[in-house]
């Protein structure tokens, strides 16, 4: 056994994990060699000296400013997260709606110019959902015309216009 | 009054587990008996990291305020010293982040320590692992104070600090081997 091998395994040992074994022949190491010996001795002293350790103190108010921090501070949850926040969504709320009316009353209510293009086959070849559109489409080829009303979907649905 | 007494005494008497278990039902003498058991303790070690007495008051404050609140977080399978030492480092980290271009915990000035006079026999031993362990890098004397002077496994100062149990180790016994080099004559080490 030598001193690596025991200085390899010192802290381990300091520690109580070591086998049964290693232990046996750490402490018949330790009996015959000083060195090893003050060092483990050494590290053993500071150990103790360290649980020894003065315990020290916060100020004397500290549990009365914890316990005023304590009342002072609701307790946090997901609840009273959304709860302080509900000026915030009682403001953003008619905002919102106002601003979804705006926007689809400009899409739907505007009508849309129709448009004369040239007729290209996509358009013809185009197989539309919508009855309307497919008549749109049909009444134009058979009035002989090479051009073909284009109606926006939306503007079209709109029997108004 | 006299319920109020056999409450208190019963608060005494309980272990961490129970005590934490009162909390989550909202008692605050429950609240307040693990305050008085823990409050020195994590102070001690808090105080021994940032070496500032105002930093380690208010870590303290912040962490007492977090196991209240959050004592329904705490599960059973850990320990309570080990969730309240999570909390109060996790703290720690957290005011030091907010803190860094003015606070170091490597260059921090030190503060007198409020304890009581030391025993003249040991007195001087003491100061000198206080110092020794005030120069350590702050990573080895955050492992060093959990292992040697709380008593924390590895698997716990592990947990606390966020890192591989390897790692904990390795922090402990650098941190010792550190201290050994300082205080060997003083200690009775030979060289390593």
């Amino acid at each position: 056994m030598n001193c690596h091998w025991v200085k390899e395994k010192i802290f381990p040992y300091l520690d109580g994990e070591v086998t049964a074994e290693e232990r046996g022949k750490i402490e018949a190491h330790l009996a015959s060699c000083q060195s090893c010996a003050e060092e483990l001795a050494c590290f053993k002293n500071i150990r103790t000296t360290a649980h020894t350790l003065d315990e020290l103190k916060p100020s004397d108010y500290f549990e009365m400013r914890l316990k005023r921090r304590l009342q002072v501070t609701p307790k946090s949850s997901v609840w009273s997260f959304l709860w302080k926040r509900r000026l915030a969504w009682a403001a953003a709320l008619p905002v919102l709606v106002i601003l979804s009316f705006i926007i689809f009353r400009s899409s739907s209510s505007k009508p849309m110019p129709s448009l004369q293009v040239e007729a290209d086959y996509y358009y013809l070849e185009t197989e539309s959902e919508s009855p309307d559109i497919q008549y749109v489409v049909e009444k134009e080829l058979s009035n002989g015309s090479n051009q073909v009303l284009i109606v926006p979907v939306l503007s079209y649905a709109d029997k108004s216009y | 009054m006299r319920k109020d007494n056999r409450i208190r005494k019963d608060v005494k008497e309980c272990n961490d587990e129970e005590l934490m278990e009162l909390i989550k039902n909202g008692d605050t003498t429950a609240f307040d008996q693990m305050v008085k058991r823990y409050k020195n303790k994590l102070f001690s070690t808090l105080y021994r990291i940032t070496r500032n007495n105002d930093t380690a008051e208010d870590i303290l404050q912040e962490t007492f305020i977090k196991v209240f609140r959050k004592c329904r977080l705490y599960k059973p399978a850990y320990k309570v010293s080990t969730w309240i030492y999570t909390i109060a480092l996790n703290e720690m980290r957290s005011y030091m982040r907010k803190q860094k271009p003015t606070v170091s915990l490597d260059a921090m000035p030190t503060f007198a320590l409020t304890s009581d006079p030391p025993n003249p026999q040991d007195g001087l031993l003491k100061i000198k692992l206080e110092q020794a362990i005030e120069a350590l890098p702050a990573d080895y004397r955050s492992a060093f104070l959990l292992r040697e002077v709380d008593g924390f496994p590895y698997e716990d100062i592990a947990n606390i600090i966020k890192c591989p149990i390897g790692t904990a180790k390795s922090r402990v016994n650098r941190a010792r081997l550190m201290l050994k080099e300082k205080l060997g004559k003083f200690f009775g080490g030979g060289n390593r």
